[in-house]
């Protein structure tokens, strides 16, 4: 999948100078680019003025799209006249890329960073190339909020949730990084409700740039002021203890307090075609009534790979002859169970033994205990799929980890995987590999890894990216 | 003894509410207690003080391209305007009325030139005053703002993307149009291809029928003149050469234009600053040519004023 992508700065060309649309990529349409310009940021529009000052942004287009961009200072400005440059990375994201990420741009920014694709350019050409877009993201990250969780506590993580859930823009009063406490959030929320949230992570406030979430530092005592003149509300949970009236921000309490996230997650895999944040209400209060009824499943060894987002477009609801439906106990909502993410692979769905493991598992399987193994329904359908993909975790993260055997295995056994299984199937491994391996890379640029082990990670990571085994994919 | 004391019916205040606030700029109304329009972002203490002083300020816009000097222009104007007693004397309405003055001042006495103005209209500085001359009577209010050179070529590209420069240039009594003299010298044409934009736009706007861009009154102003003296000794033959775009299109679309040259850095040079990279520096401070244009503006505007005057006691 591409994506179409802009560049937004100050840059004097002979096309003029000051801040505007300085290059994009062909596909991007003209109301999309007018509405990039007017969103844009300018001088001194990042609230916080040093050097490694950056935001994460997300609004939408006229288009249906959705623009994810990062802003960052990027030097000085071009005029000469003292201030940072402000520079600005947009991506353009189609509905159907956003959901391939459960919706969640950060980690869609995560897999471009991955792939080295948000970068600043210095003189851009006019016309940008568009950017390959590779991997998925879980439909909830639960090693995301259980950080974010520790960092503020359960219960100030669910008043959170319940004060960004509120109509209107809301400025969002924080004491640490806002990044990740506003990837925790959209984490908290369906995934199909969380297209509805705009937000910036760092940029000021503006009436030109409506975001429905504005991140704001505690330090900056402006609040009030943001209050009156932008008509934002106010959420400071650290310094309001308001009681948890929102049923969802009470189920998200009960969850994070049991340690019952990964449960939580399995819920979020039944699409809700439709679902608006409006209905959070409502469906919170049945879900926490589950929560209560059912005790806490037993924990189970984590799976090497996450389920995967099976976030689809909202269909008609009529129910086909023969069309398999999971019903809660209260027999009100239906759900498809091809649509979930433990369901077969689609590409197996028509075989026989594909039919017989999906009745056996919908037989089994209720609202009330929808923690099945993905791997247990590829393993009643293609057991050889699944010890192939065993086989190369195992060696994947033996390679990572260090041994040397391992790595020149895997210089085999990756093409080989490929070929066997197809990319459908290893899509979802490969981009926790990177994951992996990225995150090896990073300790060690933190100072706090092993210079062999981000070495031999970047030799992972640039074996599974390799083009030839691209090529060989393809082939 | 409890001490008496006037306490506000809530009911009063929610009453206040019910009564709109027309924007001064763009006309829409808004809540009483709202600091900026919720429409153009135009700062709501204009419309307040029109109201209170029940005298309608005219307005003045400064246009032209990013990074040819209206920051800097204007906020000299005001801090000379705001120490001649004498012949033309300018009395800030407003404490934000100051703010544009201090930052040129601050940055210029630090051998600095003010930072870039910010493309979103909130950001942007206002100035309401009075003038006063000693040949006039009654003073004259006007309103400037100081716009970002971005925001208005985006707006001349692509109309009602900022409704605030949109309303402001529909209702301005006259415009100060900045071309950069440097550049012109230099041989680009950018100067001249970006003011013909600007002019065209406003004499495209549909405006008052009695009162057509055409017949307002332009002042076409050469900055950083002092990187070539040329454009001092002669404007208009300055322009004819080196702009003549621009002076045909004035000489066919504006009845009152006129050419001038200003200079405000006496010299330029350039600081490098370790992680910034180079930054443009003035090496002293000499304003030239600051007051005429806007003292010329000021003049065909209270002409104007006596002429609608004369002709209304004649209906």
């Amino acid at each position: 999948m591409n994506i179409e992508q802009a560049i937004f700065g100050s840059i004097r060309t002979a096309g003029g100078s000051g801040y505007r649309l300085l290059a994009r990529s062909a596909g991007i349409l003209e109301a999309d680019a007018q509405e990039l310009s007017v969103w844009g940021p300018s001088h001194d529009a990042l609230g916080d003025s040093g050097d490694g000052a950056v935001s994460v942004n997300l609004f939408p287009l006229p288009s249906g799209a959705a623009c994810l961009s990062r802003t960052l200072a990027a030097g000085a400005e071009c005029s000469g006249r003292g201030g940072q440059h402000v520079y600005t990375q947009c991506f353009v994201l189609e509905r159907a890329a956003l959901a391939r990420f459960a919706h969640n741009p950060f980690a869609v920014l995560k897999a471009l960073t991955a792939q080295g694709s948000v970068n600043v350019c210095e003189t851009p050409a006019e016309t940008l190339p568009r950017i390959p877009l590779v991997g998925r993201a879980a439909v909830l990250d639960v090693e995301a909020v259980t950080q974010v969780q520790r960092l503020l506590g359960a219960e100030s993580l669910a008043a959170l949730v319940q004060g960004v859930l509120a109509d209107g823009p809301v400025g969002v009063v924080l004491r640490h990084d806002p990044r990740p406490i506003l990837a925790a959030l959209l984490n908290c929320l369906p995934a199909e409700c969380r297209g509805e949230f705009s937000f910036t992570t760092g940029l000021r406030c503006s009436p030109q740039r409506p975001f429905r979430w504005c991140a704001l530092s505690a330090a900056s005592n402006d609040g009030r002021r943001l209050e009156r003149v932008y008509g934002l509300r106010l959420v400071d949970v650290e310094a309001d203890n308001s009681p948890l009236t929102h049923p969802w921000a009470r189920l998200l309490c009960h969850v994070l307090q049991s340690g019952r996230l990964a449960e939580l997650r399995q819920h979020f895999t039944v699409a809700h075609p439709g679902l608006t944040a409006a209905d959070l209400s409502e469906l919170g209060g049945d879900l926490l009534a589950l929560f209560e009824r059912t005790p806490a499943a037993r924990p189970r060894s984590a799976p090497p790979v996450a389920p995967l987002a099976h976030v689809v477009e909202p269909q008609p609801q009529a129910v086909r002859p023969g069309e398999l439906r999971l019903v809660n106990r209260d027999g009100d909502r239906t759900h498809d169970a091809r649509r979930r993410a433990d369901g077969v692979h689609v590409k197996f769905a028509h075989t026989q033994a594909a039919q017989q493991a999906l009745q056996a598992a919908a037989a089994r399987v209720r609202l009330s205990d929808l923690a099945t193994d993905p791997a247990d329904v590829l393993g009643a359908v293609r057991p050889e799929a699944q010890a192939r993909l065993e086989l190369l975790d195992d060696t994947v993260f033996e390679a990572i980890a260090g041994k040397a055997e391992a790595l020149d295995r895997l210089q085999s056994l990756w093409p080989q995987v490929l070929r066997e299984l197809g990319p459908e199937l290893v899509e979802e491994s490969q981009l926790q590999y990177l994951r992996h391996a990225l995150h090896v890379w990073r300790n060690y640029t933190d100072g706090e890894g092993d210079a062999a082990q981000a070495s031999r990670a970047l030799e992972v990571l640039c074996l599974l990216m390799d083009d030839r085994v691209d090529q060989a994919r393809r082939a | 003894m409890p001490r008496s004391s006037t306490v506000q019916l809530d009911s009063y205040r929610l009453a206040q509410y019910t009564a709109s606030i027309g924007c001064y700029i763009c006309g829409e109304g808004n809540t009483y207690d709202t600091e900026l329009c919720r429409t153009c972002s135009a700062p709501m203490a204009l419309a307040h003080q029109a109201n209170a002083q029940k005298v309608r300020p005219q307005m003045i816009a400064a246009i032209g391209p990013s990074g040819v000097g209206k920051t800097v222009y204007l906020g000299m104007l005001l801090d000379m305007l705001s120490r001649r007693p004498t012949q033309m004397q300018m009395l800030a309405r407003g404490a934000f009325s100051i703010t544009l003055q201090q930052a040129v001042v601050g940055a210029l006495s630090k051998c600095e030139f003010p930072h870039k103005t910010p493309s979103e209209p909130d950001r942007w500085n206002w100035v309401h005053c009075q003038i006063r001359r000693a040949q006039d009577k009654q003073p004259v209010e006007l309103v400037m703002p100081d716009l970002a050179g971005e925001s208005l070529l985006y707006e001349v590209d692509h109309p009602h993307s900022y409704p605030v420069i949109h309303s402001l240039l529909k209702r301005a009594s006259g415009v100060l149009v900045l071309i950069d003299a440097a550049e012109l010298n230099s041989g680009s044409r950018d100067q001249d291809f970006f003011t013909m934009k600007l002019l065209s736009y406003l004499s495209e706007l549909d405006c008052d029928e009695l009162e057509p861009w055409r017949q307002r009154p332009v002042a076409l102003v050469f900055t950083k003149s002092d990187e070539c003296e040329e454009s001092f000794v002669d404007c208009a033959g300055y322009a004819q050469a080196h702009a003549s775009g621009l002076w045909q299109h004035c000489l066919e679309r504006f009845e009152r234009h006129r050419y001038f040259a200003s200079g405000v850095a006496g010299g330029c040079a350039y600081r490098e600053i370790p992680g910034y990279g180079r930054v443009r520096v003035p090496l002293r401070i000499e304003p030239r040519g600051i007051v005429e244009p806007f003292a010329w503006l000021v003049e065909q505007l209270q002409a104007a004023t006596k002429k609608q005057a004369k002709v209304k006691v004649r209906r």
